[in-house]
């Protein structure tokens, strides 16, 4: 048989995606991380008496012991295969990739497995997040000497 | 053009299937010899787990076969692991010659014909075969860590975590091993390794057709044709690639489609792995030959024999099967 | 008010990199590395405040803000001591964050175990 009418059936027969469900979900999903941030931010202005950037810290830091602990527990990816982006793209996504790989890397032993394989996953998140915000702040250096102030 | 070999002689003394929790809880439980209640199988990693259920599968066929080990001139094997590894560190517990093979999922019916093929020309009256594979360790190998948490596409099979092993030998039992087609590697330009099924029905079809062609037979003469892992979208598109040249292929089933549940959602596609085959034949298909429900099968082992290293230069993914006929013997 | 922009805000990028990974090859890997560059870019153009101060939780929950916070830092860090206060200043803001995941996934390995 020849490639294209192979390939003719194969695209036939793909299944067919859910978008507008996984839309739905993740837009759900991802409005309600975002209310639960800013309750969290509330908390740290009202109750723990913090400057806002601190409150943001603060509620930064309980999404991530909450991802943590659900991947801890077995539950994370059971939530997120129901709600794609709706978690990936909160930082429990970026809490989740280093607990997961670091849970899992401890076969290999605390440096090799956990030190390293931690970073496996959100290493990138790390990498790229710097690499421009390095280049972002050159660029707004170098357009501070033609007036543009920083 | 794919070898096909016809053996002489060649019948399986004894066969073992050891699963895990999830196959426990599916359609064919009752099937398998034993199960294990967790993919670590009580031991420290899921490679262990992976070893462990392996080398049960391989003593309670040894056992069941009334062979002891210095009767088993060489054994076949292979796993998913990087480097054959689970087969390796079992391997070297054997006290007989021992060939890894890796065919990706269709290790076990590569396997199965090697081991065939060497009885069949009288260079083993025992041969050994077995293949293996886990959740786990195929996961963390070739996905990501199984607490991740990615939304999996519908297209994905799940790995099953099981092990399956076989006596062939040259005593006349109730199932003969008729023959086998060993495939060629094929490349269909495939690059998405979210969807096996798909190019491995390609495989499947070209085995499939060369198998018939060679042997001389039509679909009629199978009561069943099983492929390893095509998943539910691979089985769909090999039927169809039979119908395009004319023909009806009405007696396919894809083991994969019979180790879970139905609609579950957690399992996606279907099962898939070097075990899934493995389990199925060694476990339910051989019984039910025993028992006179099926009389002449084809098993069809499919592999995607990609690497993560590969997919990440974008290569595309090669896919192969192999095919191995057996008969059930009338008195 | 600011829990219904919260709520759009977060939803709707989220739903962007949803429609991105179904129509797309591309992993969450690519979008997050993808999502955490674009929050640098509007952080460096003064647009990640806006988007703060008008849906606060709803915008320093994506990993977006990571962006954001990386190049905030580095901004403040340059103010104070030019191109080696960047340096200095880059992992300020979002060290709570980092630091704090590094540490609890590190805990994670030694108490639990995958799929048991």
């Amino acid at each position: 048989m020849d490639y294209t009418t192979y390939s003719e059936i194969v695209k036939k027969n793909a299944p067919k995606k859910h978008m507008v469900r996984n839309g739905f979900l993740a837009f759900i999903s991802g409005g309600l991380m975002g209310i639960a941030a800013q309750a969290l931010i509330d908390l740290g202005t009202n109750v723990l008496n913090l400057e806002t950037p601190e409150a943001m810290s603060f509620s930064a830091i309980v999404v991530v012991f909450f991802a943590a602990v659900l991947t801890m527990f077995g539950w994370y990816n059971n939530l997120a295969q129901l709600v794609g982006a709706g978690l990936f793209i909160p930082t429990t996504g970026f809490a989740n990739s280093m607990t997961s790989a670091a849970i899992e890397g401890k076969f290999e032993g605390p440096i090799y497995g956990v030190g390293t394989r931690m970073f496996a996953l959100a290493g990138s998140v790390i990498t790229y997040g710097v690499f421009s915000a390095v280049i972002c702040c050159v660029i707004r250096y170098i357009l501070s000497f033609m007036g543009v102030a920083l | 053009m794919s070898l096909t070999l016809k053996f002489k002689d060649v019948y399986i003394q004894a066969s073992a299937a050891v699963a895990g929790p999830e196959e426990a809880q599916g359609p064919l439980k009752e099937y398998f010899d034993y199960c294990f209640s967790n993919i670590y199988a009580d031991q420290k990693s899921y490679e262990d787990g992976e070893k462990e259920m392996s080398k049960t599968a391989i003593l309670t066929a040894l056992k069941k076969s009334g062979l002891p080990s210095s009767k088993i001139d060489i054994a076949f094997g292979g796993d998913l692991t990087d480097q054959l590894a689970v087969s390796n560190l079992l391997a070297k517990e054997m006290p007989y010659s021992f060939v890894g093979v890796y065919g990706a999922c269709s290790t076990a019916m590569l396997s199965l014909a090697l081991a065939s093929t060497f009885v069949s020309s009288k260079l083993a009256t025992n041969a050994l075969c077995f293949s293996s594979s886990n959740y786990g360790s195929s996961e963390r190998q070739f996905r990501y860590p199984t607490e991740y948490g990615i939304e999996k596409k519908d297209t994905t099979t799940i790995t099953v975590s099981g092990a399956g092993a076989a006596i062939v030998g040259n005593r006349k039992t109730k199932v003969k091993v008729v023959s086998c087609t060993f495939g060629k590697v094929h490349d269909v330009k495939w690059t998405d390794a979210n969807d096996m099924g798909s190019p491995m029905a390609f495989a499947a079809y070209d085995t499939i057709a060369q198998h018939l062609k060679h042997s001389k037979r039509t679909f009629k003469d199978y009561d069943l044709i099983m492929t390893g892992d095509l998943s539910s979208i691979g089985s769909k598109v090999v039927k169809e690639m039979f119908e395009k040249e004319g023909q009806v292929f009405f007696n396919h089933v894809d083991s994969g489609s019979l180790i879970y549940e139905k609609g579950e959602w957690d399992k996606f596609s279907g099962g898939s792995g070097c075990g899934c085959i493995a389990i199925t034949t060694y476990g339910y298909i051989l019984q039910k030959m025993e028992q006179k429900d099926i009389k002449r099968i084809l098993l069809v082992g499919t592999g995607a024999l990609h690497s993560k290293t590969s997919v990440g230069q974008k290569k595309v993914i090669p896919v192969i099967a192999h095919a191995v006929e057996l008969e059930r013997v009338e008195e | 008010m600011i829990y219904l922009y919260a709520f759009l805000v977060a939803g709707a990028f989220c739903l962007v990199a949803q429609i991105i990974y179904d129509k797309t090859k591309l992993t969450p890997g690519h979008i997050t590395s993808l999502f955490v560059v674009l929050g640098a870019i509007l952080s460096a153009c003064g647009l990640y405040q806006y988007l703060l101060d008008f849906a606060g939780g709803g915008a320093s929950v994506p990993i977006t803000n990571f962006g954001h916070l990386l190049v905030e830092g580095g901004l403040e860090g340059l103010k104070e001591n030019g191109l080696l206060g960047m340096l200095l200043g880059l992992l300020t803001k979002c060290s709570a964050t980092l630091g704090f995941t590094i540490f609890i996934a590190t805990f994670a390995s030694i108490v639990a175990k995958p799929r048991q």
